[in-house]
């Protein structure tokens, strides 16, 4: 794993992404915004084109630099007056195996033919191409192509047509560049040809020039970039937040989809590498103790640590202090400086830093790499203080190509060519290039598992969470291969967790792999857990009658069984074999039912349950004992007719249906069985002579549990056989106004099926009708409810519908009587029926109240009276009655709600003496309501009477008389009085004086009732105790409670004999034991400022 | 010759000078009072703890800061007992004097308040009674020989408050009788007193 230097600063980060996004585009850094061809020809001295005829390298007298002087043979100056060949100079080149390199710089092969825009140095008065490599531009088959700018190229005679005219001074509109070409028709830049060289691979990563021929998927168009500012604005912030690896995750995702457009620095087909094999790579720059360096050196080691962040690549950078010598020389220091005195000429104001390095010329293994801001031409600080450039998106490009990466033409990319202070995060392109040239190889540590401190484990629950810590480079955790049930985590995060469910007891092996960002694995970590979950536990479980529900007996084998279980019951077994089942014998639903083996007695029932793991739980059972009470048949046989009669029985039968099991005296045979019910069979019989006696035998007959028989004498049943008949309807009456008696003729079958009537009448011509609940009044009356036959009345054609009713021998009824011509209506026999036209309301004959007590109609001391009343209706007759003291018409409702529906007998008065109105109405069947009755009577104020209850003796030893008298009570109205005794052991008694004999121990309450007979009455209670033995009574204080007080303010309370008992208002109270004998209490109260105050209490007990 | 005597004088006084014994190393003493808060009249417990490098302490002399004093000279705490008589915050200094007259002092704060102690006083003592006979419905209290007092018994139980003074005993008798005449009594006498 390669080493990670703490992030240097979060909060300079964030600053630093602030200020970025209010930057203006500053000068290019050897790129080219700034240099447009038109102004390019204003500012040079020589403009020309030509075709490089000789390309020397020479080292740089006194220092290890080298430089190139390329001899251009012009065709057409455009520019100046360069003469027919020109040496034009650039730093850089190679030779004696090294190359120098500027990234961005010119580069000139023999035979190359292009345009220079040069401008002539003040120092040594030669030509320099100005803009580096910004002002070259190679013909590529015609169109020059600007070197640094990879594609951004004119056609020729376009190109040369401005440039003559921009070159003249006119104005001139440059013409339109030619986008660059896609990436897979580009070629890996310029190769050279005029030396010898034998092919070779990349010798660090493992791609060549396959790279570069990979076709561009994506997009890098305007959109596109629009759509990743918004990210990289996230990741910045993320970024801010020392969320390093989220910034890069959150870019590497949002453009993960666009493939690869980087470049590696070629050095005429060697790519450059450092050889990080012994670690990371040192730099330097100077570290003055002012504040403004130190702000500087910090935005330069920003620089280096976002490409050592990249988490899919190895590379890092250590700052290992100040140079001894600030020049971009080849000294193996990779020195960082400003350059403010430029000896070599390499800056222009076009020029915002160059990154020059060198390179083994054979392996392109870099020896040195040194970064120099052009501080002749501009002033630098962290974040572009003061109008000046800012140092972090600059330092972010030059160490991108100390990394090894030349420019890209992804517009996101820190390495784009041209500048933009806005990107200030690594592009997926960028990630993928450092990637690509020092892929990340080493695997993460293996993952620590803290579930359980590591070692193997037992748990109950099927649930599993597995807990650990990992390296912060573990960008994904498997657990057995999968992420499935590993929680998310963010890129950094330390802490994994993976829930699992587990299947099977187990044991379960699990093992922990962390792979970093590139998808190096780690060893695994491995833990084992074993499932040692409980068996499910019966908590209810019971054997039911399926029929009765009882729990005690059951007449039928068949069972309603029930059971509950804690735990995860996948599983249920029930039945009577005791023996513990084995697990896959316990499966499937709880049965709601269970068929007992036969046989009488109790049958026990057992139950077990199963989880998913094969856990059986102990087993549970119930009980329920099996009938053996034998039926019986009843004694007297259902007549149907005179050739079919009803056998009952006592319960369920079994052999009942079949013909064998009756015999009848004197008929031959029975020819037919028909089960009515379980328990009713209607035999068809032939020969029976009407009015004659016969007796039926039943013989073969079981209950339920097949082993009680129906025996003598209990199996007959005797009938005397009727003339042949049919059933019929006999009775309609309307009722009331919801409901209609049914009377059949006898017992008949369907009759309390709802759907076989129909309540009906004609509105307008058009039938209507409504269901109606059926209520079997007993015998072979039915209550049809909820007719609504009151509103809207139905004068006329009202009938009822009924249909598939029959007698028990299975002929249809008829209507009143047998009719040869009933009259159907769809399937429905059609019954007309009168509906009582009742519209009378009824009357009130007379009404009067009178005294409960003496019969006077007019007046009263009791608030009850009586009431009497005499009423008539036409109709149904009055179900209803209503009595109150306004006179206002009640409604039906509130005839209703009078409640009982028994005739008014009583009626109480208001309170207050005077005269009392009383109004009545009654109310018929039909709901038409009386006209209103009145009586007054008056109401004499009445006093209550005073009890006075006596009696003697109160107390002694049972069995005790006492004679009670009330002869103390009296009335203020002088009313003779009534007495009721309560004598408090259960028993009552009557009378002014009374006697009573207490049989039990115990004190009574003996309450006496006085009455005036006018509702008023006078209560007053006595107790008797009643003793129980000879021997004295136990007397005792078995505790004291001390009562005092303390006088100071100090004090919360008092320890009484080691309790504690708080002070309330400066009183105490503190209830003691008393023993027999002297018992002494110690009260203590401390203020804590002295000795505390004590007092002794003693007090000595006798008994 | 009497310069020759001064003269030796003086030898014989150089002389002694250069042989004197080594200085004597001061004690350490501390002091602390307990309690350090307290209340007018009652005793508060000085102690000291002490020390000496060089041989041993001979006495702590304790100035009580309300113009008494008192010495200490009862290894190895060599505490004394003072109490205040009047409120106020007194520093009370404790000087320790070891066998060679070196001498170490330091102090404690006591704060007396104006408040009296507590005083306690019982008022009265509240029989809680039981009598297991329901047929008896009331007991006979008498206190100190006086009037009977009936007392209703409720449920089992009765109960009575009988006033307590701390001059002399409270003699107290319960009677009771049940209807066929059997009696019963207990009898307590109470007494209260400061120890």
């Amino acid at each position: 794993m390669k080493t990670r230097p703490a992030c240097s600063s979060g909060g300079r980060t964030a600053l630093f992404a602030a200020a970025a996004l209010v930057l203006a585009a500053g000068p290019a850094r050897g790129a080219f915004t700034r240099a447009p061809v038109g102004e390019l020809a204003r500012k040079a001295d020589a403009v020309f084109q030509g075709r490089v005829e000789r390309v020397e390298c020479f080292w740089e007298e006194g220092v290890a630099r080298l430089y190139t002087v390329a001899t251009v043979r012009v065709s057409r100056s455009l520019k100046g007056t360069p003469g027919e060949s020109v040496q034009v100079r650039a730093s850089g080149g190679a030779r004696d195996g090294l190359a120098m390199i500027i990234p961005g710089g010119p580069r000139f092969e023999p035979g190359m033919e292009l345009v220079l825009f040069c401008r002539r140095s003040v120092r040594d008065n030669e030509l320099r191409v100005l803009a580096q490599g910004a002002g070259e531009f190679v013909n590529d088959r015609g169109l020059f192509t600007r070197h640094a700018a990879r594609g951004e190229s004119y056609p020729e005679a376009e190109f040369i047509e401005f440039l003559e005219r921009a070159c003249a001074g006119e104005e001139a509109e440059p013409p339109r560049a030619i986008p660059p070409a896609p990436e897979g028709t580009r070629k890996a830049g310029p190769r050279r040809t005029s030396v010898e060289r034998p092919k070779q691979e990349d010798p660090v990563g493992p791609r060549s020039e396959a790279e570069e021929d990979m076709p561009e998927k994506g997009s890098t168009g305007e959109a596109a970039f629009l759509g990743v500012l918004a990210l990289i604005a996230a990741a910045a912030a993320l970024a801010a937040l020392r969320k390093r690896k989220a910034a890069i995750l959150l870019l590497a995702l949002s453009l993960g989809f666009r493939a690869h457009a980087y470049t590696r620095i070629n050095w005429w087909g060697v790519y450059v590498w450092w050889d990080i094999s012994g670690g990371e790579v040192d730099w330097y720059m100077r570290q003055d103790a002012t504040g403004d360096t130190l702000r500087e050196l910090d935005a330069v080691k920003e620089g280096f640590q976002i490409w050592e962040d990249i988490p899919t690549s190895e590379i890092g950078f250590e700052h290992l202090g100040a140079p001894a010598i600030e020049i971009d020389q080849k000294d193996f220091r990779n020195v960082i400086f400003f350059d403010s005195t430029d000896p070599w000429g390499d800056f222009d104001e076009y020029i915002l830093a160059l990154t020059v390095f060198w390179a083994d010329d054979v392996t392109g293994e870099m020896l040195d790499a040194d970064i120099k801001f052009n501080s002749v031409y501009h002033t630098f600080s962290s974040f572009g203080e003061g109008g000046t450039e800012p140092i972090e998106g600059l330092i972010h490009h030059e160490v991108g190509h100390i990394v090894g990466l030349d420019h890209t033409n992804v517009r996101t990319a820190t390495m784009y060519y041209l500048y933009s202070p806005t990107i200030l995060v690594l592009d997926q392109d960028d990630i993928d290039g450092a990637t690509a040239i020092y892929p990340d190889t080493t695997p993460p540590p293996a993952p620590v598992i803290t579930t359980n401190g590591g070692a193997d484990f037992e748990q109950a629950s099927q649930d599993l969470l597995l807990q650990g810590t990992m390296s912060d480079d573990t960008w994904t955790i498997t657990v057995n291969g999968s992420a499935e049930g590993v929680a998310a985590f963010a890129p950094g995060e330390t802490n994994w967790s993976c829930a699992a469910r587990l299947d099977s007891s187990g044991p379960h092996t699990f093992q922990v792999v962390a792979a970093d960002a590139t998808g190096n694995e780690s060893a695994p970590a491995t833990i084992t857990v074993t499932l040692n979950t409980p068996a499910p536990v019966a908590t209810y479980f019971s054997v039911s009658d399926a029929t009765t529900g009882s729990t005690e007996l059951t007449d039928t084998i068949l069972v309603k069984v029930d059971a509950g279980f804690e735990g995860d019951v996948t599983g249920w077994l029930v039945r009577e074999d005791p023996t513990d089942p084995a697990p896959g014998e316990v499966q499937g639903p709880l049965p709601t039912s269970f068929v007992l083996s036969a046989g009488q007695g109790e049958h026990t029932v057992y139950f077990w349950a199963t989880d998913a793991l094969d856990n059986i739980s102990t087993r549970a059972e119930a009980s329920i004992v099996l009938d053996s009470i034998p039926p019986q048949v009843l004694r007297d046989a259902e007549t149907v007719d005179s050739t079919h009669v009803v056998v009952r029985f006592s319960e369920a039968v079994v052999g009942a249906d079949s013909a064998g099991a009756y015999s009848v005296s004197g008929v031959a045979s029975v020819s037919g069985v028909q089960s009515l019910d379980a328990d009713r069979m209607m035999l068809t019989l032939a020969g029976l002579a009407v009015g004659q006696s016969y007796t039926v035998t039943v013989s073969g007959v079981t209950d339920l549990t097949g082993e009680n028989w129906v025996s003598p004498p209990s199996n007959e049943a005797s009938f005397v056989a009727q003339a042949q008949d049919e059933a019929y309807l006999s009775v309609i009456r309307l009722t009331a106004r919801w409901s209609t008696n049914v009377t059949f003729s006898e017992d008949v079958l369907g009759a309390t099926d709802v759907m076989n009537y129909r309540v009906a009448w004609y509105t307008f011509d058009y039938p209507e009708d409504a269901p109606a609940e059926v209520n079997w009044l007993g015998g072979d009356t039915y209550e049809l409810w909820h007719v609504d036959l009151y509103s809207p009345p139905h004068p006329y054609d009202t009938y009822l519908l009924a249909r598939d009713i029959t007698d028990l021998a299975g002929r249809h009824i008829h209507y009143n009587e047998p009719v040869a011509d009933p009259q159907w209506y769809d399937g429905f026999l059609h019954v007309d029926f009168p509906v009582v036209q009742d519209y009378t309301p009824p009357s009130i004959n007379s009404f009067g109240l009178h005294s409960l007590v003496d019969g006077d109609v007019s007046q009263t001391r009791m608030r009850l009276v009586g009431v009497r009343m005499t009423e008539s209706d036409v109709g149904g007759g009055v179900i209803r009655w209503l009595l109150k003291e306004a006179p206002m018409l009640p409604d039906a409702a509130e005839m209703l709600l009078d409640g009982a529906e028994r005739r008014p007998v009583l009626f109480e008065l208001s309170a207050g003496a005077g005269a009392h109105t009383v109004y009545a109405w009654v109310m018929d069947d039909s709901y038409n309501i009386s006209s209103a009755a009145s009586a007054t009577i008056t109401l004499v104020a009445n006093s209550a009477p005073t009890a006075v209850a006596d009696g003697s003796p109160l107390t002694g030893l049972e069995p005790l008389d006492v004679s009670f008298t009330a002869a103390g009570s009296f009335d203020p109205d002088n009313d003779a009085l009534f007495y009721a005794w309560d004598f408090g052991d259960g028993e009552l008694g009557s009378g002014a004086d009374v006697g009573h004999t207490y049989t039990q121990t115990g004190t009574f309450e003996v309450k006496l009732v006085v009455s005036d007979g006018f509702g008023a009455f006078g209560e007053d209670t006595l107790t008797v105790a009643v003793g129980s033995d000879l021997t004295p009574p136990e007397l005792d204080v078995p505790e004291v409670t001390l009562k005092g007080r303390v006088d100071s303010a100090l004090v919360t309370g008092v320890d009484v004999s080691g309790t504690w008992h708080d002070l309330v208002g400066g009183a105490f109270e503190a209830t003691v034991p008393v023993a027999d004998g002297l018992n002494q209490y110690t009260i203590t109260a401390d203020d804590g400022l002295g000795p505390p105050a004590v007092l002794n209490v003693t007090v000595e007990k006798q008994r | 010759m009497r310069r020759l005597a001064v003269a030796l004088a003086f030898v014989v006084g150089c002389h002694s000078g250069g042989r004197e014994p080594p200085p004597n190393a001061p004690p350490s003493v501390a002091a602390s009072a307990t309690p350090t808060t307290t209340r007018i009249g009652a005793p508060v417990a000085f102690t000291a703890v002490v020390s000496d490098p060089d041989g041993a302490i001979e006495k702590v002399v304790w100035n009580f800061g309300d113009g008494t004093g008192a010495t200490g000279s009862q290894p190895p705490a060599f505490g004394v007992q003072h109490a205040y008589a009047d409120p106020g915050t007194f520093t009370v200094l404790a000087t320790a004097v070891d066998d060679r007259g070196g001498m170490a002092t330091d102090f404690a704060i006591v704060d007396v308040l104006a408040v009296d102690g507590p005083i306690i006083t019982l008022d009265a003592i509240e029989l809680l009674g039981t009598l297991d006979d329901p047929a008896v419905l009331e007991v006979i209290v008498t206190v100190d020989g006086g009037p009977d007092e009936n007392v209703a018994v409720q449920g089992g139980s009765f109960t009575k408050e009988i006033p307590v003074s701390a001059s002399a005993p409270t003699v107290v008798e319960v009677n009771a009788e049940d209807p066929y005449g059997n009696p019963a009594s207990v009898s307590l006498t109470i007494t209260v007193g400061s120890p």
